[in-house]
């Protein structure tokens, strides 16, 4: 028994503001992920395939997000006429409104398909003699929570969840997993084991808000081996992610920031072309990017899908602890006793510490 | 510090309402834009609401700045702008360093300077302190007054400027229409003049351009049509010189528009600086307040204040004493702004994913927005409300961390709901992971589109309706979070 695992989709995720003819380029980047995820999976013919949620990237998906999702499922249904699709609704997909199921239970329409929108299914496939238990978000929101059993009169038996799991005592939709031979989680982005039995799939591309967070890992799906109990991640080539190293200039040199940014640039192999790219700069100060050539700037952003740069590394300043008294007196232009003694004067006694809205003395 | 709960007796146009916050990522969704604006309001802790924190005790450093502006920065229900909400958190900010007090003691410095310096040796009478009091009282109404004039004006300013950018536009777009047309009209006659002379030169023997063979019998009809043609190209020609002529100078309209700014500007200006001198009075106000208590004292004795002033001081050390007050304050508050725009900055380029880089200050009081594309230049809608929310976060989070305390539960309301979709999502995914590190609590007041975009980022929903039309307002907790799953092991 084979199962394909993937989650995560997005589809219909649009973010960096690049478009071509008329698609955001993201959005677009996310449909061919899914695209290969399918051709993938269709050369490994699985028995079946389930996707734990989170297939569009908000509830009322855009067209585009709707046709990707549909082309896919027909030419899976077309390689493998015979392969159940068990989906399961995750946050994404999910509207606010309960009495809304979201455009993915549409697709609970579709042959060959099971999508879960609002409450827990049991789904049994009698050829591959297996009972599936499809946990879609709102699921684990709603009370009472479902407790979900395996079948024992069956060979195989999975759930596929979108949510995050947790040991503790908190409530949660308990699956005491060691029943149940394979546990497909969904609403994480990376690949990770969970358990012996227990997996995100995570994403097919980088999704995230930063995907520079993700760039070293790899996308993609799962083949879960149910018989030999082997869990084989399959990679998904997506768009380059590149996070440059943090790099140090001195505040105040715009000319040394130029430089340092074109030496880094010109050091990323194969170039930043196309690249989502991101650089983070320590220690510089926001009005120093303000001294960079502007055409220089421009070829950046021009040549990369998207370019970022991101200041980090400058705590917040201490407080200046000088008297205050003192502060005063030294933007005297010339020092004079009666001056000084007057400002001690209107000042309070010794004009030091920081009056009546101070913060902590040292 | 977060808000536990919040009760109101009979709020104006919600009626008695109570609601139970939790700590992290909380959002107050529903009712249309009036109703959240009640909501805001009430969460802030308006007039007949109660509202309940934990700790109970406030922290020392923060709640000595005043009351109205912490409320500003951290419920941000009177600041309208993101211009005002850098005035406020670099005031807040530079009041953390003294800055109070060096208006204070420049308010009393003028004081003195206008009184007996013999009454001066002596000390400060509480009489006079008091007369004093009596002087300053009104200052507050008088302070609410010009700010509300201000903002007015403010308002006025930014719609003038707005009608100037577009008229200038429009100038100077007319004026390269009519400059490239002269241009193309002066390139054809040149190249029609020129056929026309090779025509005579070559006669009959001259090729027709398009089939390459001699014109021959033709030459004259074609010598007909090209002089025609020039004829026209120069009566055209003439009629753009005429029209360039025309935008050389300024049109009368875009000079009236410019005057009128330039007008607003100064009377902004101005107004801001009257503002500024009615605040120090209050200050003043509160501080003679605060030293009366102190001469009282517990047995009603009087305090020593320093130094004693000579009897006759030389003019130029008053001045000489009032221009260091007036600039250490000017110096203080200029370095509190450039520390909040730098760290609003950051904030601004985590919300674009590095689009807008930097965020300064402008001589006349503007914010300039500098992006990956250069000077923002008009700015976009979008991008003043992302770094008015950016401003906002800076300014709580800078004078937390200034004072060395926890952040202060932060109440987020408009503009967020104006910022764009990716903004607003990479926004709350950025709270998210600030949530516990640094802010113990947001709630943020949304139309509820973002909640629609991103449920599991919120640690709680709460939805705001409304029993018919004029029933009691209630708030709804809706599900949220990421959908726990609990692990167990077979029992």
């Amino acid at each position: 028994m084979i199962v394909a695992h993937l989650s995560d989709l997005h589809l219909g995720h649009r973010t960096f503001d690049r478009a071509e003819r008329g698609q955001n380029l993201r959005e677009r980047d996310l449909s061919v992920a899914f695209q290969r995820a399918i051709e993938a999976i269709a050369k490994a013919g699985p028995d079946l395939v389930v996707v734990a949620g989170d297939v569009f990237d908000r509830s009322n998906p855009p067209p585009g997000a709707l046709v990707a999702l549909a082309r896919g499922l027909d030419e899976l249904r077309t390689a493998l006429p015979e392969t159940r699709v068990l989906m399961v609704a995750g946050a994404r997909d999910t509207p606010r409104r309960t009495e809304d199921a979201g455009a993915l239970a549409a697709l609970d329409t579709f042959p060959n398909v099971d999508a879960a929108a609002g409450r827990a299914r049991a789904v049994v496939l009698p050829r591959h003699r297996t009972h599936a238990i499809l946990l879609p978000y709102r699921s684990a929101l709603t009370r009472p929570l479902p407790a979900p059993e395996p079948d024992p009169r069956q060979r195989w038996n999975i759930v596929v969840a979108h949510g995050r799991p947790d040991d503790g005592e908190a409530g949660g939709i308990p699956i005491e997993h060691d029943r149940w031979d394979y546990v497909a989680l969904g609403g994480h982005h990376t690949f990770r084991r969970v358990r012996d039995g227990v997996v995100y799939s995570g994403a097919v591309e980088r999704v995230g808000v930063s995907p520079w967070d993700e760039a070293a890992e790899e996308k993609g799906f799962v083949l879960a081996d149910l018989e030999a109990g082997e869990v084989t991640f399959v990679p998904v080539p997506g768009r380059p992610v590149v996070a440059l190293a943090p790099t140090h200039v001195p505040v105040g040199d715009p000319a040394g920031l130029q430089a340092r940014l074109e030496e880094v640039v010109r050091e990323v192999p194969g170039g930043i072309e196309e690249k989502i790219v991101r650089i983070r700069l320590q220690g510089t100060h926001p009005d120093d990017l303000r001294g960079l050539d502007p055409t220089f700037l421009a070829s950046l952003v021009d040549r990369a899908l998207h370019f970022s740069i991101e200041l980090t590394g400058t705590p917040v300043p201490e407080m200046d602890r000088t008297p205050l008294i003192d502060r005063v007196t030294t933007s005297l232009d010339a020092p004079d006793d009666r001056v000084v003694a007057l400002l001690r004067r209107v000042m309070g006694s010794g004009g030091g510490g920081r009056g009546r809205t101070g913060a902590r003395t040292p | 510090m977060r808000i536990v709960s919040v009760h109101g007796e009979a709020m104006t146009g919600i009626g008695p309402i109570s609601v139970d916050l939790p700590a992290g990522l909380v959002a107050v969704v529903g009712g249309d834009g009036r109703l959240r604006r009640l909501a805001h309001r009430m969460l802030s802790g308006g007039p007949g609401v109660t509202v309940s924190t934990l700790p109970r005790v406030p922290d020392p450093v923060l709640s000595r700045l005043p009351a109205d502006l912490r409320a500003s920065l951290e419920h941000g229900g009177d600041l309208d702008r993101a211009e005002a909400v850098v005035t406020a958190g670099a005031r807040a900010l530079a009041m953390l360093e003294g800055l109070a007090r060096v208006e204070a003691a420049r308010a009393q410095l003028g004081r003195l300077r206008g009184v007996d310096p013999d009454a001066d040796r002596a000390g400060v009478e509480p009489e006079a302190v008091l007369a004093r009091i009596r002087e300053l009282e009104g200052a507050t109404e008088e302070l609410d007054a010009l700010e509300a004039e201000l903002r007015s004006l403010r308002a006025d300013d930014a719609e003038v400027s707005g009608d100037l950018e577009v008229a200038t536009m429009e100038w100077l777009r007319e004026r390269q229409d009519a400059e490239t047309h002269l241009q193309t009209f002066r390139d054809r006659a040149r190249e029609l003049k020129s056929r026309l002379a090779e025509l005579d030169t070559e006669g009959g023997d001259a090729t027709c351009p398009t089939c390459r063979r001699p014109l021959a019998d033709h030459l004259p009809a074609v010598q007909d049509l090209l002089r025609d043609e020039w004829e026209d190209v120069v009566q055209d020609g003439s009629w753009w010189r005429r029209r360039r002529e025309q935008l050389e100078n300024k049109p009368d309209r875009l000079r009236d528009l410019e005057r009128r700014a330039l007008r607003m500007h100064a009377e902004t200006e101005t107004l801001a600086e009257r503002v500024e001198v009615a605040r120090s009075r209050v200050y003043e106000m509160e501080e003679l307040r605060g030293r009366l208590t102190d001469l009282a004292g517990p047995h009603g004795a009087r305090a020593p204040r320093g130094a004693n002033v000579p009897a006759a001081l030389d003019p130029e050390v008053w001045s000489a004493a009032d221009v260091a007050l007036a600039d250490t304050a000017r110096t203080m508050r200029r370095e509190a702004r450039a520390l909040l725009l730098d760290r609003a900055a950051r904030i601004l380029g985590r919300m674009t994913a590095g689009r807008i880089l930097s965020i300064s200050w402008t001589e006349s009081g503007r914010l300039e927005l500098f992006s990956v594309e250069g000077v923002l230049h008009p700015v976009a809608e979008e991008d003043l409300a992302a770094a008015f929310v950016a401003i906002r976060i800076a300014a709580v989070r800078t004078l937390a961390a200034r004072a060395g305390t926890a952040t202060p539960p932060f109440i987020l309301g408009e503009p967020f709901d104006r910022l764009d979709e990716p903004i607003r999502i990479r926004t709350v995914e950025w709270l998210r992971r600030e949530i516990g590190s640094d802010f113990e609590q947001v709630l943020l007041v949304t139309r509820g589109d973002i909640v629609d975009a991103c449920p599991e980022v919120f640690d709680a929903i709460l939805e705001l309706r409304r029993e018919g039309l004029s029933g009691p307002s209630m708030f709804r907790s809706v599900p949220a979070g990421p959908g726990a799953l609990r692990l167990v092991e077979r029992s």
